[in-house]
């Protein structure tokens, strides 16, 4: 008998109970989709005219206090918009449970299901017996099925479950190698919740898919149909991509029905037996194409027995469960994000949104791509199978790309705007990115694991950390989006010059995430018992490197590169010509510090895979700081001085960026030579040591293990002191000395660098707003439409939208000087005027209304009017 | 007119329910040799095929959170095979004593198989002697044929045509024995 260790992932966990989760939940969002249509069908008039109401009635010249008001009083029109969207989820989720209760009843009625007949009451005593060796409390009821029926399958509802035996088998209770192994795996079924999970997610589909279809109906009754194809693709897609991965979710929980009953000892040889002769009868048929492989909800046999024989042959996540994983929490981040938009509203906490639904979305990730991920790394030691990361990044990152575009959220969108296409690059290469640094992370904890008495420990800290990761992920490429659609790429940098604490916070935890393992894990400890069965004599192999040394070394230089290419711009370009230019600098250097930081990911990543890459942000805050000390030192020697809160700043610009561009920079890990093929000289070292006396080498490094080499840290120390010492005399000197013009009140450098600031970034997507609208304006009128409601149409599809998007990115920006208040008040009040007018327009057109058509022509010239204002005191400052 | 022709169908059917019996009688014989388990269940699994003969022979689709496993009785083959066996033989009596024969043509048969499971022992030994060695051979072939028709592998089809034979030892399609 073979006495090498077998390993137990079972223990660990399903991340395929993470992927029915996200399948509900990607179904229920087209319910909220549902629930919002039928508002704007019933309530949307109402809800415009509270919304303009609010929007006249909220004034003031000061944006944030008048958004503040604004949202205040649409509060109330923006909840009912709320509960239509959670009332629409709700319908589906409560019509899925009732579909998932009434199934047993139907399922036992169409299928001919009866009681065994009482000459077959060894086989009910039988299947006892197994429900109570597999440790299964309540043993189902056992039914017989028609004659047609040749399988066995298991159903019912929690409490009452039920398992359905073909008349064949039911006669067969003694016939050990056949009614065995397949009863016990039903029972894994059965024990596992299989049941239960993928009959809500079939209800769930049931019931949306009439519900799907309430959207087209109202469109078609109003004769709307210009969300009609837009909305239906996206229908269709969805729910086709949701059977398909209920299928592939349920060909992965037969392969852990299958191991769950492998998984004593006693019981493999039968599975085993049983599984090969399918096997064998089956290699004759001819291959299924690609359809009904997907279609399938079983695993061919061979695979079965693959994966019986090594249940780590399971374990690692498809690009199938990638893309699709990805694809489903990428469509719910933006439905998400709306309904909690709505949902804020008038509570002052509408910024929340983002964050909380990438949260969300983060955590379906994290519980299945990350948790697999983590699994497969841990279990991975025992068998020497790699995991591969490559295929799976660019099928995440490829997944969020495109859920971008099959989202709900995006129906009516133009999808082919550059400022949404440019951004489905970095939706790809953030889930490229994540995964490849969830990797990584997942294999410097596979060191811990003989820490963790428990798998559930382990397993929580995938789940954390790959929710965090992800989180980031999303956050950023969110956020970016956001900012994008707003002004460009152009606004990212100006973006990116504020500090967000919760991306601090996330990275600086897994900065930590990464350190504990770096620092603690020790080779040759024993194998964990939850980790394979006849593990005891064997040693955990762990991974070497990159040291924490090495990770120092690189943090360190890529700083002193970033202060260095300071030094050697500030020698280049000499000093500021003003204290504005020397604000914007400041600026530029924590930026080039949050890039010394990203060089760093590079570094690592490209020499160490997945590893390194996860190591690499550790290196990010050593090169920030680095950089910032090396700023100080030189800004010391040039005799300036930075008070603490100046510091702070500094660190929290360059933090937020360096981490917000190192999950998408971490894509390139996946170009690394390591992070495809077996990490020989490094994983190879880790092969559990054939078992002697247990004492022999538990506790002692396994052969080949050698500790990270401990010199360079020493010589990182020469740098790192010089750099504080010439940074404390820097800090000495309290005079802000960029400028060679002598010391000038930081007050008055700020405002000056404000205005600059103000005409070179926040000025020209404005202007290319007000050029897109006056644009837009000219092509409705050279079409020389005859019908007005077609005017009307085209000034509310095409001319309205480009100025809500601008009132977006003026609200965005907060004028730091009371002149730029003013100056910018105007332009605000432009847009305001221009979208009014124009509105009105849209409505008297509509209306046919002459005397409103007057009006709404004469707001229209205020805000022509405003522009040309505008235009000409932004010209004064730039002058 | 319209009486002759109810009797002529209260008869057909009167015939029709012969024929049944005796081919799940026919059943049993054979299942008796090849799989002994499924005779006690026979009663009703005849029932259940002779309500819907084509879906008692189809497998059912692949089930959510099954085994994956196609495990049918041999039954209701065999009840299908022994009709197609009782329809030949019925032909072939008719062939040589004329439309008459059907009154007395169940006892022939139970007497012509001697696996049968009404035949009497004594019939049964003389049973031999009412088929040609080569008659039989053509009542195996039709057997072999029908279970092959019906989707069942080389084995399974060759024991079931063996059993309605009795096992003798035939030379034909797909014969289990030299």
């Amino acid at each position: 008998m073979d006495a090498s260790p077998r390993p137990t992932p079972l223990r660990y966990s399903a991340p395929s109970t993470a992927r029915f989760v996200i399948l509900v939940l990607a179904l229920l969002c087209n319910g909220l989709f549902v629930g919002t249509a039928v508002h704007n069908v019933v309530e949307g008039d109402r809800w415009v005219a509270d919304v303009a109401a609010c929007d006249a009635r909220s004034g003031g010249s000061d944006p944030l206090e008048r958004q503040r008001a604004f949202e205040e009083c649409a509060a109330s029109a923006e909840q009912l918009r709320t509960v239509y969207s959670v009332t629409g989820g709700a319908v589906g989720l409560l019509a899925g449970l009732a579909v998932a209760i009434a199934a047993p009843a139907v399922i036992r009625r169409r299928r001919g299901l009866k009681p065994l007949p009482p000459q077959l009451d060894a086989t009910s005593q039988r299947v006892r017996h197994l429900a109570a060796e597999s440790g299964v409390r309540r043993a189902p009821d056992v039914l017989r099925g028609r004659l047609s029926q040749r399988d066995a399958f298991s159903f019912g509802l929690p409490g009452a479950y039920r398992i359905a035996l073909p008349p064949k088998l039911a006669l067969r209770p003694t016939d050990h190698a056949v009614f065995d192994p397949i009863v016990l795996h039903e029972l894994a079924h059965v024990s596992h919740h299989d049941v239960a999970l993928a009959w809500v997610a079939r209800g769930v589909w049931l019931a949306v898919v009439p519900l799907a279809c309430v959207p087209l109906v109202f469109a078609i009754v109003n004769g709307d149909f210009s969300i009609v194809f837009d909305y239906a693709w996206r229908a269709v897609v969805l729910l086709v991509v949701v059977r398909l991965v209920a299928n592939e979710v349920l060909r992965v929980r037969e392969h852990e029905a299958d191991v769950a009953v492998g998984d004593d000892a006693d019981r493999l040889p039968s599975m085993l037996a049983l599984l090969s002769t399918m096997a064998s009868r089956s290699s004759a048929a001819p291959n299924p194409g690609l359809w009904k492989r997907l279609g399938a909800q079983h695993p061919s046999p061979a695979r079965r027995v693959e994966v019986l024989e090594d249940p780590t042959a399971m374990l690692q996540p498809t690009i199938l469960e990638g893309f699709t994983a990805a694809l489903l929490a990428a469509t719910v981040q933006p439905l998400l994000q709306a309904l909690l938009t709505t949902a804020l509203t008038g509570t002052g906490n509408v910024g929340l949104s983002v964050p909380l639904a990438a949260v969300v979305a983060a955590i379906l990730l994290g519980g299945s791509i990350g948790v697999g991920l983590w699994r497969a790394a841990v279990y991975g030691r025992v068998s020497q199978r790699r995991v591969r990361v490559r295929g799976l990044g660019i099928a995440v990152g490829g997944g969020l790309a495109v859920g971008q575009f099959l989202s709900f959220a995006q129906v009516s969108a133009t999808l082919l705007d550059p400022s949404v296409a440019s951004v489905v690059v970095l939706w790809l290469c953030a889930g490229m990115g994540a995964t490849a640094l969830v990797s990584g992370l997942g294999s410097w904890w596979a060191d811990l694991a003989p820490r963790m008495s428990r798998a559930r420990w382990h397993r929580l800290v995938a789940l954390v950390a790959g929710t965090v990761v992800f989180a980031l992920a999303l956050w950023g490429a969110g956020f970016t989006t956001n900012v994008v659609s707003w002004g460009g790429w152009s606004l990212v940098f100006l973006a990116l010059t504020t500090s967000q604490v919760g991306l601090i916070v996330g990275g600086l935890a897994l900065a930590v995430a990464v350190a504990v393992p770096m620092a603690s894990a020790r080779g040759g400890r024993a194998m964990p018992t939850w980790v394979a069965m006849r593990g005891q004599g064997w040693s955990w192999p762990i991974a070497v490197g990159p040291g924490i040394g090495h990770v120092v070394v690189v943090g360190v230089a890529c700083g002193l590169g970033g202060a260095a290419a300071i030094a050697i711009f500030r020698g280049l370009a000499g000093p500021a010509a003003s204290d504005a230019e020397s604000l914007g600098r400041f600026f530029d250097y924590a930026l080039v510090a949050a890039a010394a930081g990203v060089v760093g990911v590079v570094i690592l990543a490209l020499s160490r895979g997945s590893r390194g890459a996860a190591a690499s942000i550790v290196a990010i805050p050593i090169a920030a700081t680095t950089t910032l000390l090396g700023f100080v030192a030189l800004n010391g020697a040039l005799g300036g001085f930075f008070p603490l809160e100046v510091l702070l700043q500094f660190v929290g610009v360059a933090l937020t960026a360096g981490i917000v561009a190192a999950v998408p920079v971490a894509a390139i890990t996946l170009l690394s030579p390591s992070a495809e093929s077996v990490p020989a000289p490094v994983e190879a070292v880790g092969v559990p040591v054939q078992p002697g006396p247990a004492s022999a080498h538990v506790g002692q490094p396994p052969a080949g293990y050698a500790k990270p080499a401990a010199r360079w840290p020493k010589l990182v120390v020469i740098p790192v002191v010089a750099l504080v010492f010439a940074a404390l005399l820097g800090g000495s000197i309290p005079v802000l000395r960029l400028s060679s013009g002598g010391s000038v009140p930081l007050e008055e450098a700020s405002a000056e660098a404000s205005e600059e600031f103000y005409v070179q970034t926040v000025v020209p997507p404005l202007k290319q707003g007000f050029t897109d609208m006056l644009g837009s304006v000219d092509a409705i009128v050279a079409a020389q439409p005859e019908d007005p409601a077609i005017v009307a149409r085209r000034i509310r599809e095409e001319l309205l939208p480009i100025l809500d998007r601008m009132e977006v990115t003026a609200t965005e920006y907060q004028p730091p000087t009371a002149e730029l208040k003013d100056i910018h008040r105007i332009a605000m009040d432009s847009i305001e005027a221009y979208r009014a007018g124009y509105s009105d327009l849209a409505d008297a057109y509509d209306a046919s209304d002459m005397e409103g058509s007057r009006a709404a022509a004469a707001l229209v010239a205020t805000g022509t009017s405003q522009l040309q204002e505008w235009l000409a005191e932004t010209g004064s400052l730039g002058g | 007119m319209i009486l002759i022709s109810y009797v002529g169908c209260w008869m057909s059917q009167e015939h029709q329910d012969d024929d049944q019996r005796l081919a799940v009688e026919l059943a049993e014989t054979m299942l008796a040799t090849v799989a002994p388990e499924e005779v006690t269940i026979l009663p009703e699994v005849s029932e259940e095929y002779f309500n819907d003969p084509e879906g008692s022979l189809k497998g059912a689709r692949e089930e959510s959170l099954g085994f994956g496993v196609e495990l049918a009785l041999l039954a209701p083959f065999a009840i299908a095979v022994a009709m197609e066996v009782v329809k030949f033989l019925l032909q072939l009596a008719k062939d040589a004593l004329g439309p008459q024969v059907q009154s007395g043509f169940a006892a022939w048969v139970r007497r012509t198989f001697p696996g049968s499971a009404k035949a009497t022992a004594p019939t049964a030994a003389a049973a031999p002697s009412s088929l040609t060695r080569e008659q039989l051979q053509m009542v195996r072939g039709v057997a072999y044929a029908k279970a092959q028709a019906l989707g069942l592998n080389e084995q399974q089809a060759g024991s079931l045509a063996d059993a309605v034979v009795g096992g003798a030892a035939l030379a034909g399609p797909g014969a289990t024995s030299p």
